[in-house]
């Protein structure tokens, strides 16, 4: 691969990754390029992982039952208990 | 960009409350926990349905995630990222698990292309909140990509597949989906930029 063909491959791997969209095989390899401290793979991962992070505020939000709060105090007192 | 600096004040401030929970939460403030769920309930329900369109299972599992953060808050490490962003991590992972256990369940019944086309919650303004500036950030950032983009990209994020998956899933080779994978995320680095700065 020519520099910036390998660049566009660590991005790849990178941004799948980051959303855990790798193969086992893969994931191995490019944690190898995380390693390699010249390959940049460090800094735009860290990128990603913020930006996959962010993924999950842009949800429209919705409410509830308002039973399941009651639900959740019962279980955290039971555990105490227990 | 006032209008940003404002929010990111603002958001900073919430977040700075929430962390206060948390290790309320770590030392076995149950009150606490209950504050934490009454100010971040909807934004991880509605992750957990988005990712599993049926309410009794996304019931269980906001319960399990509630859970989770009762048992591990001490865990938190405020420089591995926002609570919000902590709690929404801990939403998709558990509402992967259950996807895919319940696919394999499915998966005896039916093809795997019929499944994973998860509906978006029903737009009904009351049921929506006012969202917070970072919020709005993010749409845009998602809106701004292309449908193919954004659609390898919420397949890999909401369904938790492979892209081998997805590529199946999408009918497409699957060079094309790392491109198009590539080029979205790239997309939301550039415009998310503002967010990627702050964190840091």
């Amino acid at each position: 691969l020519d520099p910036k063909e390998r660049q566009e491959e660590i991005q790849a791997l990178a941004a799948l990754f980051a959303l855990g969209a790798l193969n086992e095989r893969e994931t191995r390899a490019f944690e190898a390029d995380l390693r390699d401290s010249e390959s940049g793979a460090g800094e735009i991962l860290a990128d990603f992982e913020s930006i996959v992070t962010a993924i999950g505020l842009s949800v429209r939000e919705m409410p509830p039952p308002d039973s399941i709060r009651k639900r959740l105090l019962s279980r955290i007192e039971e555990r105490d208990e227990g | 960009l006032v209008q940003f600096a404002t929010d990111t004040a603002e958001a900073r401030a919430r977040d700075q409350e929430w962390i206060a929970l948390i290790q309320k939460v770590a030392d076995g403030d149950q009150a606490a926990l209950a504050t934490l769920y009454d100010t971040t309930n909807r934004i991880v329900y509605g992750l957990i349905m988005r990712v599993l369109s049926d309410t009794s299972t996304a019931e269980e599992v906001l319960l399990d995630v509630y859970t989770q953060v009762w048992r591990q808050a001490a865990s938190y490490d405020t420089q591995r990222g926002t609570p919000l962003a902590w709690l929404t991590t801990i939403a998709r992972s558990r509402a992967i698990d259950r996807l895919r256990s319940g696919w394999q369940d499915q998966q005896r019944k039916e093809p795997l292309d019929t499944l994973g086309d998860t509906p978006t919650a029903a737009a009904n303004p009351e049921e929506v909140t006012v969202t917070s500036e970072r919020q709005r950030l993010v749409r845009a950032a998602l809106d701004s990509l292309s449908p193919e983009q954004r659609d390898v990209i919420e397949l890999a994020y909401y369904s938790g597949l492979s892209h081998s998956e997805i590529a199946a899933k999408l009918n497409q080779p699957l060079g094309t989906v790392k491109t198009r994978t590539r080029l979205g995320m790239m997309k939301l680095r550039e415009v998310l930029r503002p967010i990627l700065e702050s964190n840091k």
